[in-house]
Formats: structure tokens, C-alpha cells, sequence
């Protein structure tokens, strides 16, 4: 027997709220799974379990109740071993194995009935209900079950990333044909028009408009209940910031001419997918900068500072529908400029589809805001507790500036410091502007 | 279909060459002159015996001046002439672009419609033949750029013996551009063959997969292409554009609305190329036709090395060719 407890998100969490559960009594699960959504002082957070398993017992429903962390929240009895999954596979006379123990009796009519849906476990189907995916569009496995992987595979070829031709798309009107129930016949996943033609001989013409209307509400009510735990989580994140932590603010103006150049010239010889944006510098400087002045980059906790072991790199993402989440890039000071590129894209893609693991949201030991996009040239941040700083970049803009002598035309940004005042003071706040000032003027160093 | 007797066998340096005494044998305002065209026979041999066959006032050898002499053939078409001026190389030509861009293609508009300039600037072109960087450019586009001028790239043995008789009736400049790399190529010519168009492409191999556009000295490479191409069950349709102004735009139309994947080989350097007027013409007009993104066959943007290998290496070949067609197909 497993005990699943309320897991602590974050060195000072003590308690948060069960939102919902995402697996019943009788699911399996994996370690790695989601299995339910709480809310804690981070945001709304989706837990993970670190123990496979076959669900025995809820021990705890949903409600507005915070929950200590440790509570055991279910049981998982252990599985024997992994022919326990979900609907173990029944031979079939010709030697192969089906999900079904037996098929339906043969139709009166002349179209076959739909393939039977194939096993999935909850997490899993919660995933594809997230992403939009219609689980009767995977093909499964040959044990006859879709996994995760199965499923961001279909969302990453049903998405903006896949790739159909001027002339399919033309004959998939023509032809009245769903693009999303062609496959691709060429190894780089291009849908040609064959691919649609061939498409057309063997699939329905339109999906039911029924079940995709009933998927977006259902998922409409989801974002409502989402958006509204966010903006209660950030509510008490920011109060608790300023009402705790003593803020001290500081300034700087970089020169960003040296970066943006090396940046033009690496980017034309990088293809479009690969391509280098300059919040990558930023973050790059300032998880390197991190390592220099590592008074900031850590947990104020129980009356004391305590140093992060690690540069878990915090990055402000706003959401479309509004809110903000914080989420990390763990382990920033290792990573390349282009792994921390990678890594901001995926970081802001899975914000954006509420896909952040609460690792990622517990992890940060200092966070950057980037509000250049948003057009304002200096931004004043507030500390996410118990992080003791925070570092914000304004709109990279032109401006007239004194170069050995000269006026010149540059483009610079606005870099500020939000710095606890328990822990440090503005002498070592400002070596850290100076230190990522100094290693954005070395760009190709990053 | 032709019998034996009445095709012949000659190379497109000697085509040219017929066509230039044809031209100086039937009309006697027609003369030839530039650098060494005369007792030296022409830097790639184009003109030699000419001078023997019509003496000096005819075939005319000019001090190494091209502002200087193409002007002076500018003006000698003004004045009622039909010269025919000969640019040593390519690169020679951009001391001469003031008076091909500025006086023979826009003299018409700036007289109001008064002075029409028939004059025809010939000239080498292309790499391949170990010269190095400084002769071995492509710079077709720039002139295919200005309006006022027609700009011919005859690529077959027929284009090269027939195009300079249309080009010297064209009332207007024209600019035709040999490349070096087609003058020792020999082939058929019919007996009963006549001037060809200054408009229009022509499709030298027909296919139904995808489509190669391309021109001059990359003809013969994307037949070679496209035939290794057959031997794989790709059937690849060759265009060769012969005008790259005016364009024949339709030509390119109507064959990728057949084949629906495009594939444009061009010696010039890629970028704001003959071969990027092309894909955006296809992008404009033809979109919906495409089933595959367009590729790019182009010279490696850099000097042309003058070593032989790295020179190949940096052109367009027919590998290069059929690895661009495969990846477009998919395969």
C-alpha cells in the first residue's frame, strides 16, 4: 500500500487547497502522472506522483479547506507489474492481442461502427482534454494503450507545427476533407495534397459538431475555475511580498548595441525555429550574475537566508486571459544560451496551456520580469516570497548616449533590481546590475 | 522529325559566330567591335576569321575603354547603326553600366519617345572555367532588373544561332549573355531552323513531378538532372527561361500548376536573384498550386574560388540538383 500525501511545493509551504482531483479509485498511475490541481501561495499547481500505482481510495475531496502538507490524500496499492494497466490486452486467436475481450456483433449498416476508444489512463486523458486532442485520432499502441507521449505527439501534429501545403489545404476544401485525420506520407510530416487524396477515399468528411462543442465549453468552465485560483494566488502572494519584505529598488541603463549586434549575426545563420530572442541574453546574463552575488538568489526562511543551491531561474509569463505565473528554469546557470532559449519557449508554451509542473513553480530562487514586449521602459518588481529579489528589464529602446567621447544612437534597456532589505543592501544589489551589464557587453561569452 | 541531312552538327561558338556574319551578310549597317575581337579573334574565339572576311571598318578592336565604346555604340545606333558590342567578360560590363542603364535603356523614355536605341551588347558569362573570382560572375539579375532593356540568355545551340538576328531587329537595347561554359557544347541545328523570339520560355524536357526552372549554362546541368532523376521514376520538367526580361512568368505558371513543386536552379548568387524573382512569382500568382515548399539551386554566396574543386563545389550541379528535387518530393 502507497500513501499519496499533499506534497510541499516550496520550502516555506505549509498548507494549500485541494482544487480537483484527476484520477479515480481504479486508475493506474505513473510516476510523473498529474494527478490532482491544488492551489498554494505559488498559484494553481498541478501535483505530480512520484509512485506508480493501481488507486484504491480518495481519502480527501475537493473543497475550500487548506490541507497541512503530509495529509495523505490516497491510497495506491502497488501494481504487480506492468500487465496491470488499465485494460490488460486479451489474446486473439490469430496470435495478436486486442483492448476488447470480444468485438460487437456485426452492424446492420453498411458503415463500420467507430473503433471502441482505447484505454487511456485519467491523467492521460486529461492531458489529451487539455490539449484538444480527440483521443479516437491516436492510433494505439500494439498493446493496445496511449500514453502521454502519444498524446503531445498528436497535439504537436494537429498544431500550429504541422506542416500542410498550399495544394493540400486547396483539396481538402475541394474534397471536404478534415486536415486533422490526414497523415503525412513523407518523413518530414508535410501533408501533401495525395496525402489528403488518399485521406479522402477512406475518412469521414467533418467531425460531429456536437462533441467539439460540448469539449470547448466544458473547457471554457475549466479556464473560468483556473483564472480565478490564479488571481486568488497571486492576491496573496503579493500581499504577504509587501507586507514582509522590506523592498529596496535599483537602476541601471544598459547598453545593449553589442549584444543586438552579435545577436543579428548569429540569428541569420540560424533557421527561423532556432533563432535567438534577446530575453535569451537577458536571462543568460542573469543567471551567470546570479553566480557572483549569490546573496540574492535563494529563500528567506524562518527569520533567515538560505542560499539556493542552484540558479532555478524564475521567469514572469503572462497569460493571454490575463494573470501571471512565475514558473522556473531549473538549473539557468548550466544551461547554454541556446538550452536556456529552448527552454524559455517550452516554459512559456506550457504556461500558456496551464502545463506547469509544480517543480518548475516551487523551484525559482529569483525571478526576472521581462515587461519589454509591453512597452513600458522600466518596471519595479515585487519580490514573489520567499525569493529575496527580483530583477525586471524594461522596452529595449534607442536613445542618445555618450560612447568614449561621441554621442552615438544605442539601444538600451532599463535593467532594475528589487532586493530584500533582510538580506542584502543596495552596495551588493547594484553589483549584480553591474555584473549583467558587464556580461551582456561579451555576448558571444554567453 | 528532321532526317540527317537536314540537321548539322555545330558548337554554340560557332553558332555565334554564323550569327554575326549572317547579320553583317544581310544587313551592311550591322557592325561588330570591343576589345581583341579582331586580330586576336575574340577572348573566347567568337569572332575569329571575321575580321579577314570583313575587314576593319566592320570589325572594329576598341581601346580598353567600355564606358568609351559602348557608348560609342549607343550613339552609332542612334545615328541609324546596328552595332553589335562585344564586352570581354561580364565584369567588364559594370564599367559600362552607366550607358547600358543609363543612356541605352532609359534614352527612349528621357526623349519623350523620340530616340529608340537599337543597340546589342553581347557578353560572357558565368564560372566554370578557372578564372577566378573576378570573371566569374553572374549578374544576369542586374540587368534583368531595369526596365528598358530585353535580356536574353540563349542556352541552346538554336537560341545561340537565331536569337541575335530578333535582338538586332528589336528596335530597343538588348543584352545577351553567353555563358562560358556553353561556347565548346556542340549540337544539332536544323537546316530549316529561322530567328527565335525575345520573349517566351521554353520547355526543353517535359515531366510531371516538379518543375526546374532555370537558364544559360544551368540548362544542360538540369537536363543531366533531370535524367539521372528518371533513372530514380522522378519525371522532372526542365524550363529554360531564354528571357529573363520580360520574364515569361506564365511559362512558370502554367508549369508548376501541373507538376505543383518548383524547383529553381541559378548561377547567380541566391539572395535578390533571378531565382528569388521567380519563387515570388510562383508565391503571387500560383500559391495554391504548390504542394511542396520551393527550393533554391544557387552559387555558394562567396567570391568563386579559383581552385577547380572548390569552384565545383560552389556552383550549381547536377547533384545539387537532384538532392534539392528529392528533398522538395519528399524522398
Amino acid at each position: 500500500m502507497i500513501e499519496f500525501r499533499f506534497p510541499s511545493l516550496g520550502a516555506d509551504m505549509d498548507s494549500g487547497r485541494l482544487v480537483g482531483w484527476l484520477i479515480a479509485p481504479g486508475d493506474v498511475v505513473h510516476r510523473g502522472d498529474i494527478v490532482a490541481e491544488v492551489e498554494t501561495d505559488k498559484g494553481l499547481v498541478e501535483i505530480e506522483t512520484w509512485a506508480d500505482g493501481r488507486v484504491t481510495q480518495l481519502l480527501v475531496e475537493p473543497s475550500d479547506d487548506q490541507i497541512p502538507v503530509g495529509t495523505p490524500l490516497a491510497i495506491f496499492e502497488a501494481l504487480e507489474d506492468d500487465t496491470a494497466e488499465a485494460a490488460p490486452p486479451v489474446p486473439t486467436p490469430d496470435g495478436g492481442t486486442s483492448p476488447q475481450p470480444s468485438l460487437p456483433p456485426p452492424s446492420r449498416m453498411h458503415v463500420p461502427p467507430p473503433p471502441p476508444p482505447a484505454p487511456m489512463t485519467p491523467p492521460v486523458r486529461h492531458l489529451a482534454h487539455q490539449l484538444g486532442v480527440d483521443p479516437s485520432s491516436i492510433t494505439p499502441r500494439s498493446d493496445g494503450t496511449i500514453t502521454r507521449e502519444d498524446v503531445a505527439r498528436q497535439a504537436e501534429r494537429l498544431g500550429s507545427g504541422s506542416k500542410v501545403s498550399p495544394l493540400a489545404r486547396r483539396t481538402a476544401t475541394d474534397l471536404g476533407v478534415d486536415l486533422a485525420q490526414v497523415e503525412s506520407s513523407r518523413p518530414d510530416g508535410l501533408i501533401t495534397a495525395d496525402d489528403v487524396r488518399a485521406a479522402a477515399g477512406t475518412t469521414p468528411t467533418q467531425p460531429d459538431p456536437t462533441t467539439s462543442t460540448q469539449a470547448e465549453a466544458d473547457s471554457d468552465a475549466g479556464a473560468d475555475n483556473r483564472m480565478a485560483a490564479m488571481r486568488h494566488a497571486i492576491s496573496r502572494s503579493m500581499s504577504r511580498s509587501k507586507r514582509e519584505i522590506p523592498h529596496y529598488y535599483l537602476s541601471t541603463r544598459i547598453d545593449l548595441d553589442a549584444a543586438l549586434r552579435w545577436l543579428d549575426r548569429e540569428n541569420e545563420q540560424r533557421p527561423l525555429a532556432q533563432r535567438l530572442l534577446p530575453a535569451a541574453l537577458l536571462l543568460r546574463a542573469t543567471a551567470l550574475a546570479l553566480r557572483e552575488v549569490p546573496e540574492l538568489n535563494g529563500h528567506w526562511i524562518d527569520d533567515e537566508f538560505r542560499p539556493g543551491e542552484a540558479v532555478h531561474l524564475g521567469v514572469a509569463i503572462s497569460l493571454r486571459e490575463g494573470g501571471l505565473v512565475a514558473p522556473g528554469i531549473l538549473d539557468a546557470e548550466k544551461l547554454g544560451l541556446d538550452e536556456t532559449m529552448v527552454a524559455l519557449r517550452d516554459l512559456v508554451t506550457r504556461a500558456r496551456t496551464w502545463r506547469i509542473r509544480s517543480s518548475e513553480m516551487s523551484a525559482p530562487t529569483m525571478t526576472v520580469t521581462n515587461l519589454g514586449d509591453r512597452g513600458v521602459e522600466t518596471v519595479f518588481p515585487v519580490i514573489i516570497p520567499p525569493q529575496v529579489a527580483m530583477v525586471g528589464f524594461g522596452k529595449i529602446v534607442e536613445e542618445p548616449v555618450a560612447v568614449e567621447g561621441m554621442l552615438g544612437i544605442r539601444p538600451v534597456v532599463q535593467a532594475t533590481l528589487a532586493g530584500d532589505h533582510r538580506v542584502t543592501d543596495g552596495h551588493r544589489g547594484g553589483t549584480l546590475l553591474s555584473s549583467i551589464d558587464r556580461l551582456l557587453q561579451e555576448p558571444q561569452k554567453l | 522529325m528532321t532526317t540527317t541531312t537536314d540537321v548539322r552538327t555545330l558548337t554554340y561558338r560557332e553558332a555565334v559566330r554564323e550569327a554575326i556574319r549572317h547579320a553583317m551578310q544581310t544587313d551592311e549597317r550591322v557592325f561588330l567591335m570591343g576589345e581583341d575581337i579582331g586580330m586576336y579573334g575574340g577572348c573566347y574565339a567568337v569572332s575569329k576569321g571575321l575580321l579577314d572576311e570583313f575587314g576593319p571598318e566592320r570589325i572594329r578592336d576598341t581601346p580598353l575603354s567600355e564606358a568609351g565604346f559602348v557608348g560609342a555604340g549607343i550613339g552609332a545606333a542612334l545615328g541609324g547603326m546596328r552595332p553589335i558590342v562585344e564586352l570581354m567578360t561580364i565584369n567588364f560590363s559594370l564599367l559600362a553600366l552607366d550607358q547600358i542603364v543609363n543612356t541605352a535603356a532609359l534614352y527612349l523614355h528621357m526623349s519623350g519617345g523620340q530616340f529608340n536605341v537599337p543597340v546589342v551588347i553581347r557578353m560572357p558569362t558565368g564560372a566554370g572555367r578557372q578564372v577566378a573570382a573576378q570573371h566569374s560572375h553572374s549578374f544576369e539579375s542586374w540587368y534583368a532588373n531595369v526596365p528598358g532593356l530585353k535580356v536574353a540568355s540563349p542556352a541552346t545551340i538554336e537560341d545561340a544561332r537565331w536569337m541575335l538576328w530578333t535582338a538586332l531587329e528589336d528596335p530597343d537595347p538588348v543584352v545577351i549573355f553567353e555563358h562560358v561554359g556553353l561556347y565548346a557544347m556542340s549540337g544539332e541545328l536544323g537546316n530549316d531552323a529561322g530567328p527565335t523570339p525575345l520573349d517566351g520560355a521554353a520547355v526543353r524536357r517535359s515531366g510531371s513531378d516538379v518543375t526546374i526552372v532555370t537558364y544559360g549554362g544551368n540548362v544542360p546541368k538540369a537536363l543531366s538532372a533531370a535524367d539521372s532523376l528518371a533513372d530514380d521514376g522522378i519525371s522532372a520538367e526542365v524550363l529554360d527561361l531564354r528571357m529573363l526580361r520580360p520574364l515569361d512568368t506564365g511559362s512558370i505558371l502554367y508549369s508548376v500548376s501541373r507538376t505543383h513543386r518548383l524547383v529553381v536552379v541559378d548561377e547567380a548568387w541566391k539572395s535578390v536573384s533571378v531565382a528569388a524573382e521567380v519563387i515570388a512569382s510562383v508565391a503571387e500568382h500560383a500559391l495554391w498550386e504548390l504542394d511542396a515548399p520551393p527550393a533554391r539551386v544557387c552559387t555558394v554566396e562567396a567570391p568563386i574560388p579559383y581552385a577547380q574543386h572548390m569552384e565545383e563545389a560552389a556552383l550549381p550541379q547536377p547533384a545539387g540538383i537532384v538532392r534539392a528535387v528529392k528533398s522538395v518530393l519528399g524522398r
